[in-house]
């Protein structure tokens, strides 16, 4: 197998993973594929300073965050009245999962800062640790630690919840579970 | 100033120990020591990481996009990199 080859598969295989990463940040699907298109160039034509045996997720979610920040500065510098209009919104697109409870989640996460809503997501479902988090992010652990617990405060504000009673019952995860797996049986019909 | 510096000093340990929390919810709630009213109930948490985790597996199994596909393998065509 040739060193591309190897290089190709690699590539591929990390791919879901910068699309839902990429999602997070932009909050429309175009976009994300735009910037998982960027991260994919950016990587290739740099190939040459990543280091073997360190983690190539790590290295392409690290491009692929410079990537998104570098265009939205362009994009302000291009738009004079640059006022966030085209800021970022997970929310973009309501899709076919309108069960409450989900939508209540997507919407509070999408308010979530920026900075918090990343770090939150890199570390709780990208699955990198905080010190992983910290060096994709060019800031200290501890900052990280912060801003995910800033975070996780937040969507507990956002979302009203106080104590365990506003919980309801197992039905209630149990419901979001099979709603994200409807969420991705239409998807795959497609 | 001396009571400003105090509550300061105060919510950052309650930062401190909410991230704490965080990390061992399931053990600081068995340990029935949480009297950090900022510590997020550990129920709530794993609610929260859950949901979380259901929105991004929801893109993650999508399939690839072809446009994707066919990116790489124009990348391909134009020049394998070096080294790996």
């Amino acid at each position: 197998m040739s060193p591309s080859n190897n290089l190709r598969d690699l590539l591929i295989a990390q791919i879901p993973n910068l699309r839902a990463f990429a999602y997070s940040l932009c909050g429309n699907g175009d976009e994300a594929d735009d910037l998982v298109q960027e991260t994919l160039m950016r990587s290739w034509a740099n190939i040459g300073s990543f280091q073997e045996g360190t983690n190539l997720r790590a290295w392409l979610f690290t491009i692929l965050r410079n990537a998104f920040y570098s265009e939205r500065r362009r994009r302000r510098n291009e738009v004079d009245n640059g006022d966030g209009e085209a800021e970022l919104r997970l929310v973009d697109a309501p899709r076919q999962d309108s069960h409450m409870d989900f939508q209540d989640f997507r919407e509070a996460l999408a308010d979530l800062p920026e900075e918090q809503r990343e770090a939150l997501v890199l570390v709780g479902a990208s699955g990198f640790s905080y010190e992983e988090a910290a060096e994709i992010c060019g800031c200290r652990v501890g900052t990280v630690k912060s801003r995910v617990s800033r975070a996780r405060r937040r969507l507990v504000e956002l979302l009203a919840l106080e104590n365990a009673a506003d919980l309801g019952q197992d039905a209630t995860s149990e419901s979001v579970l099979s709603m994200a797996g409807s969420v991705t049986s239409q998807f795959q019909r497609r | 100033m001396r009571r400003t510096t105090d509550v300061n000093t105060a919510s950052r340990n309650d930062g401190l120990q909410d991230e704490h929390a965080g990390d061992i919810a399931a053990g600081a709630a068995e340990s029935g020591t949480v009297a950090n009213p900022q510590a997020i109930d550990a129920k709530i948490q794993e609610r929260l990481g859950r949901q979380l985790k259901a929105l991004y597996d929801d893109v993650v199994r999508q399939p690839v996009p072809d446009r994707l596909l066919d990116l790489i393998a124009q990348l391909e065509e134009k020049k394998g990199p070096d080294t790996i």
